[in-house]
């Protein structure tokens, strides 16, 4: 990547000064949308996050930089979605070890972790016991998903196609769905996210 | 395992939302905000205070690495074995500053600045070699 495709940190901020009123609503919903199973509370929490870690990056500090090519709408939502799934999959791994260690599949004895640090096995064994129930939740929602969209035939196939890794001609030739019924769908399915989890699709 | 492929199955949807979201024109958009009740200006509103309070964040950061650099290159350099008097040492770093975007972005903490304030910034002003350093003229 050319140093001089690479936007500077003014640019990053003249690229913010001139965000619209919709731009910033499509933001909110986005953020709504990835940051479930996160540590972001509110949409304004992810916004503050990858616009500080956009600014420093283009100053030279690291992390995800915006190309001057790539519009800068798009750049966000690919970075609100890279930043949520970091985060989850860093809380992911960080459990995934301890469960391993704790059930004693690493060369020391589990009960040896537990006399080393009390304090931070202790929150480590709550973490892990937090990770469960994420898991958890992601179940339930995906369950009330299901429900609510148990009436609506072309949105289950798109959620079916989803959970398959189907591409989207593949759901709609399975279907039968013509490429404006399948965008409709898409759109209940996204409508449909949202009613079922007004604050976002959280697990 | 049947857990965390919950996690996965809704990781994808989340996508599938993402990209339809992404596909929305902005009428589009106005329509369903309106539709749905919601409020446009108060959305906007809050996340655009959040987004300059990211900005000015990253900005704080960034001076706070500059100012430690130049702290760290300053400490390296000989000081002035004295400095000019206070009025005149205050028009010096004033006017080092007034045409250096640059240093002003590193040393504007938007407070009023002491005396010792100002004997430190022309310690590192002429650590940078932003000016020349004049002696107490005594």
């Amino acid at each position: 990547m050319a140093e001089s495709d690479l936007a500077t940190p003014e640019e990053v901020a003249e690229a913010v000064r001139q965000l619209t009123e919709l731009d910033y609503v499509r933001l909110n919903a986005a953020a709504k949308i990835v940051m479930g199973g996160t540590d972001f509370n509110t949409p304004e929490d992810l916004v503050k996050e990858v616009l500080t870690k956009t600014f420093l990056s283009a100053n030279g500090e690291g992390g995800r930089r915006w190309k001057r090519n790539v519009p800068f709408m798009a750049f966000l939502h690919m970075t609100f979605k890279g930043m949520c799934s970091d985060q989850r999959k860093s809380v992911t791994k960080k459990k995934t070890a301890l469960v391993a260690d704790l059930a004693g599949d690493s060369d020391g004895e589990p009960f040896d972790l537990i006399g080393q640090s009390l304090p931070a096995i202790d929150d480590e064994l709550i973490e892990a016991s937090d990770l469960e129930q994420r898991n958890d939740r992601a179940g339930a929602l995906l369950a009330k998903i299901n429900d609510f969209f148990k009436d609506d035939d072309q949105v289950q196939m798109i959620i079916m196609g989803a959970e398959d890794d189907l591409a989207a001609a593949e759901i709609r030739a399975i279907s039968g769905m013509s490429q404006k019924e399948y965008d409709t769908a898409k759109k209940r399915l996204r409508r449909g996210l949202k009613k079922v989890s007004p604050k976002g699709t959280g697990s | 395992m049947k857990k965390a492929k919950a996690a996965e199955k809704l990781q994808k949807l989340r996508e599938a939302a993402l990209d339809d979201l992404m596909s929305l024109s902005d009428d589009e958009l106005r329509q369903e905000m309106l539709e749905d009740g919601e409020d446009i200006q108060a959305v906007a509103q809050r996340m655009r205070a959040a987004a300059e309070d990211g900005l000015a964040t990253a900005r704080r950061r960034r001076l706070d690495v500059a100012r430690a650099k130049i702290r760290a290159g300053a400490s390296n350099r000989i000081l002035p074995a004295s400095r000019p008097p206070a009025a005149r040492l205050k028009e010096l770093v004033m006017g080092a500053l007034m045409g250096r975007p640059d240093l002003k972005l590193a040393f504007r903490e938007g407070k009023k600045q002491t005396e010792e304030d100002l004997q430190s910034l022309y310690d590192d002003l002429i650590a940078l070699g932003a000016i020349e350093p004049e002696d107490s003229g005594n």
